[in-house]
């Protein structure tokens, strides 16, 4: 209930032996410098 | 912001009758007024106004979805003329990320090469890995979709892995969670989406009674928790699946990539056959013509269509949400949900989401799980 956990401020590099967290944190690499329209959020289609 | 994601009706009828189909069953009508595929001369146009779109704004990359109806009924060949259009019209620099998505059922081997070979990548939309699944996709005699919808499935993942997207599966919580994420990685796919099925306030989702209020049982969040637990507890990540990893990526404070999460913008716009300017199809689960906006292609600018108040309002962030989302502490993570899951007859879309209780399940769950896993890396 309430708030959520802080998660803000973790070091990326850092989470990058949790064997998919690793791999969806390597993926999201560059995603904070990543311009806005190139974040394409469509959902019905790949 | 400028559109990035321009959605493409390459055909406007479907060669299945899937019985829960939001498009062709559900309150829009627009469909039956459209010619079922699109000219020549609309597709010149379209080609030409992102062009014009892409050069306005200075865009480095475009996303171009090939969509339908069963955007196969045009052809391989025609699809791949299309793509090729719209990369030769763009600016020096714009790249454009092709994709077709489609039920899989007029796949053939030589249909996915060509595809490939005008860098198209396939996204496929089943309801499950298993035939007991997909009982619901039928053609228009009601003939079950599944033993061709597989095998497309299976030639893409066997002869043209790197043109497979990934597969879309609408969530059915009766089905078992695990049964059917194993058996869509049985069909091995490089990425999956979980779909909420669309239903608003005023037309709930199977299943689901929001007006039961707070403490509400939650089938859909359970299912996706159920789901989330054995792909995050998997020795490797056996599929990426977005709706979980753009979860993660807005607990972590990053921006999302998916309308289903979320505050950040959504920058598609959809091009009907008859070259009208739409908001998302998913809208029109709320109301017919609720994705209308009066433009065209002929005559309008996608510049003109970022004016229109439906687009702005999905650009709007929380500026577009209702006070009880503002204020909840889950703000930046839902977002609200889909927007066409706020929907309610009488006050529009400032409301909540239908799944607002499922969400909150889902987005609590994974946050959980990620504070665990994360525990010797302090901020």
């Amino acid at each position: 209930t309430g708030e959520l956990p802080d998660l803000l401020g973790l070091d990326l590099a850092a989470l990058r032996d949790h064997p998919v967290l690793a791999e969806v944190v390597a993926d999201l690499r560059g995603r904070a410098e990543q311009p806005k329209e190139m974040l394409w959020g469509f959902t019905n289609a790949f | 912001m400028p559109f990035g994601q321009f959605i493409l009706k390459a055909h406007g009828r479907c060669n299945l009758a899937c019985r829960y189909c939001y498009l062709y069953e559900g309150p829009d009508h627009t469909w039956r007024d459209r010619p079922s595929a699109a000219s020549p001369a609309v597709l010149d146009r379209t080609a030409a106004r992102i062009a014009e779109h892409a050069a306005a704004h200075g865009l480095g990359s475009v996303a171009l979805v090939l969509h339908g109806g069963e955007p196969l009924l045009a052809g391989p060949d025609r699809l791949a003329a299309l793509a090729d259009a719209v990369r030769e019209r763009v600016p020096a620099g714009c790249s454009v990320r092709t994709t077709v998505q489609t039920n899989a059922t007029l796949l053939t081997d030589a249909g996915i090469a060509t595809l490939a070979r005008h860098g198209i990548r396939v996204g496929i939309s089943l309801d499950g890995g298993l035939a007991a699944h997909n009982t619901l996709r039928t053609d228009h005699a009601g003939r079950p979709s599944w033993p061709a919808a597989s095998r497309g499935a299976r030639l893409l993942a066997d002869h043209h892995p790197e043109a497979y997207a990934g597969i879309l599966t609408v969530v059915d919580p009766r089905t078992d969670p695990v049964e059917m994420y194993e058996s869509l990685l049985a069909l091995r796919p490089p990425a999956l989406d979980l779909l909420l099925p669309h239903g608003n306030w005023s037309s709930p989702p199977p299943g689901l009674s929001p007006a039961a209020g707070p403490g509400r049982p939650t089938p859909y969040g359970d299912w996706l928790c159920t789901v989330f637990d054995r792909w995050w507890g998997a020795p490797r990540r056996e599929t990426r699946v977005r709706l979980f990893e753009e979860c993660v990526a807005l607990l972590l404070g990053l921006p999302a990539a998916t309308e289903s999460l979320g505050l950040d913008p959504l920058n598609a716009v959809v091009i009907e056959t008859d070259g009208s300017i739409e908001q998302v199809d998913s809208l029109k689960s709320a109301y017919d013509g609720a994705a209308a906006t009066g433009l065209d292609v002929f005559h309008h600018t996608f510049d003109e269509a970022l004016r229109h108040p439906g687009v702005a309002a999905r650009q709007a962030g929380a500026g577009a949400l209702a006070a009880a989302c503002r204020a909840c502490p889950l703000l930046t993570v839902c977002g609200g949900g889909h927007y066409a899951h706020r929907y309610r007859a009488d006050n529009g879309f400032h409301n909540p989401s239908v799944y607002c209780a499922d969400l909150e399940r889902l987005i609590r769950h994974i946050a959980e799980r990620l504070a665990d896993a994360t525990a010797g890396d302090p901020p």
